[in-house]
């Protein structure tokens, strides 16, 4: 009891923490997902396609003709009846007054202005909308994009592999409070990001190897590294902080998972991908 | 004297709970028992009738009204007929569908999948909410293990504003430089007395 007291107190002097059971030391971090959610649905697949058209038409079966129906009906026989007359060469005064504004010149005006506007505000291709580069938020609109970067972890030589932004806890009052340190590390500007929750989502044990264990300074064993989830608000501009991010990818699922060669560290975090 | 009297009126009351004939010690003027302090002005009996009667006639009137409007309930638009539709509701009726019966076993094939695939999304959407509380579970863990602190901070409620509406995904991204036209909010909910 004393001795786990006297670990804590000595601990809560360093970034290092050590816990009882392993006697390892452990450096702490704190890593952000920031995400950006899809912003159109999916198209459906071809099972939800088929029963949708299905479905459609089953209710088509069973319901009434509408009003308009009606009235097409009607300015069919009364075209034909036109024809007939127009036909046999005789006067059309007994049509006068019946055919008004039939439904197919209603129809042709609005599937024209239905096209119109959908031609206009590209409704009818919303792929249109979409950009090819992997830094744009506009990318794959209809999937969850999560943010990748390689970092400088503040030395100018160095270059992390493709990773979730972390921070190394510094005696904040809270994970959270790392979390939002770190959001603001690697952006640059206003950008409106809100974290979810104070409790982290995950955590991925990290040991270090060979000489990387001297290179840090704190003597740790290894790093914690605890996720928080974070989401950009809509229509946010993002800019990265260019002195800390070398480069940064907005990335699906598939290819998160051909970026991160870590197997442990993509499993850990591979649940918040779900859609 | 008093005393004695108060107590044997109380044995004798037993059988006429509610007689004060035994407090004869107990006397008022006739002053007090006076009704009227003024004159009383004599009204012709024929004006007193009409009077009464009028008032009747307005309670009966608001009795009416009230039961009025008390028998009236909401309408539901859902359960009345459109009655302008009705007048040719045979006209409206379609012809009765006659499906072959591979139509009607490719409808049933369509109808299975459709639930087959419903039931593995179910399935996926439990193993993921499954794994997240897993996932954090461990993480709160490992914390409590390092620093019971910050574990402490991290299990404290967050200020999230509740209820929580989230809007989209949407058919169609937002339409870039589209500019609203203007109108008025007009509300068009009906009211009922």
């Amino acid at each position: 009891m004393r001795l786990t007291g006297l670990i804590r107190s000595v601990a809560a002097t360093e970034t290092a923490k050590k816990t009882a059971q392993e006697g390892l030391k452990w450096d702490i971090f704190t890593s952000v997902i920031v995400m950006r959610p899809a912003v159109i649905a999916p198209p459906m697949i071809e099972v939800e396609q088929k029963y949708a058209e299905s479905a459609l038409q089953q209710e088509f079966e069973g319901s009434l003709t509408n009003s308009f129906e009606l009235k097409t009906k009607k300015d069919e026989e009364l075209l034909k009846r036109r024809d007939e007359l127009e036909r046999q060469g005789k006067e059309l005064s007994e049509l006068d007054g019946q055919l008004g504004i039939t439904n197919f010149m209603k129809l042709d005006d609005w599937v024209k202005n239905a096209d119109e506007l959908a031609k206009k505000f590209k409704f009818d291709n919303p792929k249109a909308f979409e950009a090819d580069d992997v830094r744009s938020l506009s990318r794959a609109l209809d999937r969850k994009l999560v943010l990748l970067v390689k970092q400088r972890f503040g030395d100018k030589k160095y270059e992390s592999p493709w990773i979730l932004p972390q921070l190394k806890y510094n005696n904040e009052a809270s994970l959270r409070e790392t979390a939002e340190r770190c959001i603001g590390e690697i952006t640059s500007g206003n950008v409106e990001v809100a974290l979810h929750g104070n409790a982290p989502v995950a955590v991925h044990t990290h040991k270090y190897q060979g000489p990387i264990k001297s290179k840090t300074g704190t003597g740790a064993d290894g790093a914690k590294i605890f996720f928080y989830t974070a989401s950009l608000a809509k229509k946010a501009k993002f800019t990265t902080n260019q002195d800390e991010v070398v480069d940064f990818q907005w990335v699906t699922s598939e290819e998160f998972e051909n970026l991160v060669i870590n197997r442990k560290y993509r499993n850990r975090v591979k649940h918040i991908f779900y859609e | 004297m008093l005393c004695s009297l108060a107590a044997s009126s109380s044995r004798l009351c037993v059988n006429s709970l509610v007689s004060t004939s035994f407090l004869r010690p107990f006397h008022t003027t006739p002053l007090a028992q006076g009704v009227f302090m003024k004159k009383q002005k004599k009204i012709d009996p024929e004006v007193a009738k009409a009077r009464e009667h009028r008032k009747r006639k307005k309670l009966e009137r608001e009795i009416r009204e009230m039961l009025k409007h008390s028998k009236k309930s909401k309408p539901i638009d859902e359960m009345t007929i459109d009655v302008i539709s009705a007048k040719n509701i045979n006209e409206r009726r379609r012809p009765p569908t006659v499906l072959t019966s591979e139509q009607l076993d490719e409808r049933a094939v369509i109808f299975k999948n459709y639930t087959r695939s419903r039931a593995h999304l179910m399935i996926a959407d439990d193993e993921w909410i499954r794994t997240a509380f897993y996932q954090q579970k461990n993480a709160l863990n490992e914390l409590k293990k390092l620093d019971l602190k910050l574990y402490e901070e991290a299990v404290k409620p967050s200020r999230v504003q509740l209820p929580l509406v989230i809007h989209g995904p949407t058919l169609t991204p937002p339409a870039e430089n589209y500019d609203a036209p203007d109108g008025e909010y007009i509300d068009t909910t009906r009211t009922w007395v």
